[in-house]
């Protein structure tokens, strides 16, 4: 009997997909953030996990971010969802005791931004497939990762990222 | 040998609606452009958020269904809006802090319209031609941007999400070629009416991110 081999959907395309998905049409205000999706085995299997929070945008003056309100999970796989439940309904991290947030200036261009998001995006596509296969993957592409991340999330969101999926940080610390 | 005459025997048929929306030659930069719309009629439809008695400051996409439901001579004020949508669960006020309320979803708006009697539908994949083709119907439109790129300034990137509705309210074409310049808007989030957003800037803002927006079914100059 032949065995198919699964196979997991880019990070690019998971990222456009969120973007576009009838969960964000109908679900998720257009006003919020959304967070960068987490791969974590927390739920079902392989995955990816995302939160979203009310965010204060001003022109002139920093952002002010609330707590994650909602979050959501989809497979790996196929992108299909998995859960989808509002904080006050089921929070990801019930011991979390967060307050609204100012966001730091941000020190890169949106072009930086971008090259940043792009960064982030290969070293996911190289480093996932690993991770969801409980292997070790590649060390340095490990540390190159956790570095991306943590210049490129706020440093006052990453307690949410780590919370949310904190499978992918003790894997990527490991 | 005689047929009966139809309607095809007229040749292509060009819908009156796309006749009639206001088109005028104007300069931007120096350079002639043919601008497509009534940006500037609709400005007046524009103001800054957040004036509305409940404290909700993150209501872009009320106030640009307010905007929109004017430009079909629907007299409702932010207020009306937020207060319609609040009651009816068409906005979110889960938030303790009453400013981070107002948000809504692209359904959500497109909900709003149809309630106040102005069909809409959203719409997804967008392109910067489909773009322009609602305004050449005399569509109302609201998109969803990204309000770093629309406003450079990268704090509000997001990613490059789209995190900001804005109207659309003209079309900006090289009268020579056609090609599309750039668009018209209405931003509630700067109070910035009539804006002329490049269509590089646009295409970075909207395109790129999911081409996302909210359109009315019906059109200016066929709405009583």
């Amino acid at each position: 009997m032949e065995h198919t081999e699964l196979t997991y959907m880019s990070y690019k395309d998971m990222r456009k997909r969120q973007r576009t998905s009838m969960l964000r049409q109908a679900e998720i205000p257009i006003e919020h953030t959304v967070s960068l999706p987490m791969p974590t085995k927390r739920w079902l299997g392989p995955a990816y996990a995302c939160f979203a929070s009310p965010a204060l945008r001003r022109p002139g003056q920093p952002v002010e971010q609330g707590v994650p309100d909602r979050w959501w999970v989809v497979d790996a796989h196929g992108g299909r969802l998995v859960i989808y439940t509002l904080w006050k309904a089921l929070a990801y991290a019930p011991e979390a005791s967060w307050t609204t947030v100012t966001l730091p200036q941000a020190t890169q261009s949106i072009a930086e931004q971008q090259a940043a998001v792009e960064a982030i995006e290969l070293l996911m596509e190289a480093l996932v497939p690993a991770f969801f296969a409980d292997e070790q993957g590649d060390a340095s592409t490990r540390k190159a990762l956790r570095e991306a991340l943590e210049t490129y999330i706020p440093a006052p969101l990453f307690p949410q990222y780590r919370a949310l999926t904190p499978d992918f940080f003790a894997w990527l610390a490991g | 040998m005689a047929h009966d005459f139809t309607s095809a025997d007229l040749g292509p048929e060009i819908p009156m609606n796309q006749a009639e929306v206001p088109q005028q030659i104007e300069y931007i930069n120096g350079q002639e452009v043919l601008v497509i719309g009534d940006p500037t009629g609709y400005a007046d439809f524009n103001h800054q958020q957040g004036d509305n008695p409940y404290g909700y400051t993150q209501d872009c996409g009320l106030v640009s269904c307010q905007d929109v439901l004017n430009q079909f001579g629907v007299q409702v004020s932010e207020t009306d809006v937020v207060s319609f949508a609040s009651q009816h669960g068409l906005c979110d006020i889960a938030e303790a802090d009453p400013s981070q309320n107002g948000g809504t979803t692209m359904e959500q708006q497109a909900q709003i319209l149809n309630d106040y009697g102005i069909p809409a539908h959203s719409e997804s994949s967008g392109t910067l031609e489909s773009l322009a083709v609602h305004i050449e119907q005399g569509n109302g439109i609201i998109i969803e941007a990204n309000a770093g790129v629309l406003w450079n300034d990268s704090r509000y990137f997001d990613q490059g999400d789209p995190n900001h509705a804005v109207t659309v309210t003209g079309v900006v074409r090289d009268p020579a070629s056609g090609q599309i310049e750039g668009f018209y808007i209405n931003d509630s989030g700067t109070g910035e009416s009539a804006k002329f957003v490049d269509a590089n800037t646009m295409q970075q803002a909207w395109e790129d991110n999911g081409g996302q927006s909210v359109v009315t079914d019906i059109s200016h100059t066929t709405y009583p």
